[in-house]
């Protein structure tokens, strides 16, 4: 073989080479697959709020089950886990107390599981779930990364929930708690004043109020009002659509669905039996009730002593002044939007979702 | 073929047209190799001063060998008044009137600028996607007064699938006294009738069967039927592979308290992923379409697709918009637009996630591309210019919904632009269409070489978190130019024998994978 020949070859090996080099990654992924799998579609999510509880309390039942009847009442009980990881075990009676090193570190890495009521003391981070049979109170200043308590559940001024919180019966929640994640009760979720939140769930939620004193203002609606808009607006399926801004005057009623393309503003007293859009603000005056939902691009904010069977949504920010009352009991809604300031006084029924943080704030 | 061989090909281009072997030289070349024989080779000025001053070296050359006036070696000055060229030179004996060279010039410079126009699309939405904020409204809604819903699942001898499709709606978490399930069943001559009256025999008062024995054929024909005898207020349409998860229902509902939606799609993934090089790249192609694409036009309040299936349309604003249209080739297209110019939004949920069968087989995808091919070209037809001068579309969604209407006629158009850009770089060019030819190349790489697309469909996989099959990337070119000829072909036949010579459309059917359950209906 000639020089010129071999070179030629050289030449073709190299370029085919600088060819082939970039592909060989999906030459070998193709030809050895390692990542074929379907993208995980979980079937069974059907978005429960409730759901890291209820698999904790069914690991709960089927690992702790058959012990924690056998427990004496004021026997504490170290368990090493499968994982490696340690738990300790709270008779009827018993009470948790720190270990000198959990003292000095103020910290607690094991899973806490009382068969009754459990107390926690204050001032502790518990990095581990707290698991109690009945009701649960956790201490002033402590941090706790998840709780379940069968019964009710308390946490004190200054203490926070870094995961998420479920109570089989009533949710109180003092003053200037911080609930980053879920909180859920079977009952209902008592919240004070200066509380951020995230997720909230229950059958009823007050806001800054107990429950027996949520006052149940009635709305009078006015007559049916024969409210057409102006000019720039025209009924298309049923629904009013109008261009710009619309403000609907005070105490009528309206029966129609009403979106708006620019900022919307509801006079006082107002009944709407339909759903409401706004592509900007929404203001809703005081004392109005609407039948169906309240949804926005930009702020909503109801005014006091407010009514809404449907779902509150904005893509910013919901503003619930003091006596507004969101879903009822036998018909929960949602109200959702990144951002949700909700004055004393409130009521919801059924979720309250702020996809950033939500806070809980004395009536203006 | 791959991106690689674009990359290579986009600089061979380029730098084709940056070294003197373009057509408008080569009268230039064949004097500098007749003159080589001339005269002494030190005499020739060296390339880059060639190039650096071809006016004084075209009148050195021309007063050295002194060429006849005729020569076929003088090249011609021009100026083009069309242009606003000025001093290029053509060849002598071009082919081409000038007048058809620059009217096939101005036609590739609008298609470059169309490639241009959808790969900053591309790359808008995925850089929106990677770091924009991202619009979910409706997903949190989680309680609420939930409407009365029908829920659709079109079914054409599916005898393979409709059983898991109606085990996994039973299982729905919706409340019962809420919610229809109606099977179209679209005359069917296999088992799927059979299998659909044992489902409603096992579960009584659950599900509501619509058993389709004549009519127009076709999935909207067949759904404009249906709708007639349903009674929800939403409407949602599953196909009969399709198998939906607990949550799936209300997640699609949800959208619908917004009084302005009159449609929501929720996202597909193929479920076959793993069968053959095809589902894996067809894998990554749905997901860019949906991850990235679909979420983007979401987050951007641009114009989201309705996409006939996983998704699900308002009652009353689908009366609004005159109901479904039976002559519809693609009726989620058709609707989509419908919708968009009778002033309603749809909604694309991407968090809505249901599996779904892709197919297997290159004859299989051919067909299916070519389909959704002439039913988006004839959405096109229909709406393009309705869209265009709406007075209820805002221009952002008129700009993207015109861009969404011309997606398939892109592939037809870059082939062409691919034929005239290697027509007219050897038969007639001069110094702009240097530059449009080294535009274009980059463009064509960047749009499927490599970048616009590629970038969508990895990031897409990325944001999916999967991490090793993104190595497939380069393959997908392949998918890229089996889709690209397909729909250039889908094309011709739908201007040429569907609208020309009047050929009765036919409905083609996408093959099922899965067997047929044996003895299901007991």
């Amino acid at each position: 073989m000639n020089g010129g020949l071999l070179w030629t070859f050289v030449l073709t090996g190299l370029v085919a080479l600088l060819f082939i080099l970039p592909m060989l990654p999906a030459l070998i992924e193709y030809r050895w697959p390692r990542d074929v799998t379907p993208l995980r579609v979980v079937r069974e999510h059907d978005g429960n709020v409730t759901n890291f509880a209820n698999v904790f309390d069914q690991y709960i039942e089927s690992r702790f089950g058959k012990m924690l009847p056998s427990l004496g009442a004021s026997e504490i009980c170290p368990v090493r886990l499968e994982s490696g990881a340690s738990c300790i075990l709270l008779g009827r009676t018993a009470e948790f107390s720190l270990s000198a090193a959990e003292h000095a570190a103020l910290t607690v890495k094991q899973l806490v599981v009382g068969v009754d009521a459990v107390r926690l003391p204050d001032n502790v981070l518990f990095e581990s779930e707290v698991f109690a049979g009945g009701d649960f109170t956790g201490g002033a200043q402590s941090a706790f990364r998840a709780v379940l308590a069968r019964g009710k559940a308390a946490l004190v001024s200054g203490s926070a929930v870094l995961r998420w919180i479920h109570a089989g019966g009533v949710l109180s929640i003092a003053n200037d708690v911080q609930l980053f994640g879920r909180a859920s009760s079977a009952s209902h979720i008592e919240l004070g004043i200066g509380v951020e939140f995230e997720r909230l769930h229950a059958p009823t939620i007050l806001f800054g109020i107990a429950a027996d004193s949520v006052a149940q203002s009635n709305i009078f609606p006015g007559p049916i009002c024969d409210w057409q808009p102006k000019a720039n607006g025209e009924m298309i399926g049923g629904q009013w659509r109008v261009k710009g801004d619309v403000a609907l005057p005070p105490g009528c009623a309206y029966a129609v669905p009403l979106v708006a393309i620019g900022n919307l503003r509801v006079g006082a007293a107002s009944w709407l039996k339909r759903a409401l859009k706004s592509n900007g603000d929404l203001v809703l005056g005081d004392a109005c009730q609407v039948d169906d939902a309240v949804v926005a691009t930009g702020k909503v904010e109801i005014g006091a002593g407010c009514r809404i069977r449907g779902p509150v949504i904005s893509e910013t920010e919901v503003l619930l002044r003091r006596g507004s009352v969101v879903g009822t009991l036998s018909n929960p809604a949602t109200v959702s939007a990144p951002r949700i300031v909700i004055e004393a006084g409130v009521m919801v029924f059924g979720t309250v979702w702020a996809r950033d943080n939500g806070e809980v704030r004395a009536a203006a | 073929m791959n991106m690689f061989f674009w990359n290579i090909l986009a600089w061979i281009m380029i730098a084709g047209c940056a070294f003197p072997v373009c057509a408008d030289d080569a009268d230039f070349l064949a004097a500098r190799r007749f003159s080589t024989t001339l005269s002494e080779p030190s005499a020739l000025p060296s390339q880059p001063t060639f190039f650096a001053e071809p006016e004084r070296e075209r009148t050195r050359l021309q007063s050295d060998f002194r060429l006849e006036p005729h020569s076929v070696l003088r090249p011609r000055e021009r100026t083009s008044s069309l242009l606003a060229v000025r001093g290029y030179v053509e060849p002598r004996y071009a082919p081409l009137s000038p007048l058809l060279v620059n009217a096939a010039l101005y036609l590739l410079l609008a298609i470059v600028t169309l490639v241009l126009v959808y790969t900053l699309r591309h790359y808008w939405f995925t850089i929106d996607r990677l770091f924009g904020e991202q619009r979910h409204p409706y997903t949190d809604i989680d309680t609420a007064d939930w409407p009365k819903v029908t829920v659709f699942i079109a079914a054409h001898n599916e005898e393979a699938v409709i059983a898991n499709s109606l085990e996994a709606l039973l299982d729905i978490d919706y409340p019962a006294d809420r919610l229809e399930i109606m099977p179209v069943n679209d005359r069917s001559t296999d088992r799927t009738r059979e299998i659909i009256d044992g489902f409603v025999q096992r579960f009584p008062g659950r599900i509501r069967p619509f058993h389709r024995t004549g009519g127009k054929p076709g999935k909207a024909a067949a759904l404009k039927d249906a709708t007639e005898l349903a009674a929800g207020d939403i409407l949602i349409v599953f196909d009969a592979d399709y198998i939906p998860g607990r949550g799936l229902v209300r997640q699609l509902v949800a959208p619908f308290f917004d009084p302005e939606n009159g449609a929501v799609m929720g996202r597909v993934v193929p479920l076959n992923t793993g069968t053959n090089l095809l589902t894996r790249l067809l894998d990554m192609e749905r997901s860019g379409g949906y991850q990235v694409d679909q979420q983007a036009r979401m987050n951007l309040r641009l114009v989201p697709q309705y996409g006939g299936t996983v998704g699900g349309v308002r009652r009353a604003a689908l009366d609004a918009v005159g109901g479904w249209r039976d002559d519809a080739l693609a009726e989620d297209t058709d609707l989509t637009y419908r919708l968009l110019l009778g002033g309603w939004k749809t909604v694309y949920q991407n968090r809505s996630e249901c599996y779904e069968e892709s197919p297997e087989d290159w004859p299989v995808r051919v067909r299916q591309i070519m389909r959704w091919s002439k039913g988006h070209n004839q959405a096109a037809v229909r709406y393009g210019f309705k869209l265009l001068k709406s007075g209820t579309v805002s221009r952002r969604e008129k700009l993207d919904g015109a861009l969404l209407l011309g997606i398939f006629a892109m592939s037809p158009i870059l082939l062409l632009g691919w034929m005239m850009a290697v027509f007219l770089y050897y038969f007639s060019s001069n110094d702009w269409l240097i530059g449009a030819l080294a535009l274009f190349s980059l463009m064509a790489y960047s749009a499927l070489g490599n970048f616009a697309a590629f970038f969508e469909i990895g990031a897409a996989v990325y944001l999916d978190g999967s991490v090793q099959r993104i190595r497939l990337m380069p393959l997908n070119f392949l998918g890229f130019l089996v889709s690209m000829l397909s729909i250039s072909r889908a094309t011709f036949n739908q201007i040429v024998f569907d609208t020309l010579l009047k050929r009765k459309m036919v409905w083609d059917k996408t093959v099922r994978y899965r067997q047929a359950p044996q003895g299901e209906a007991a």
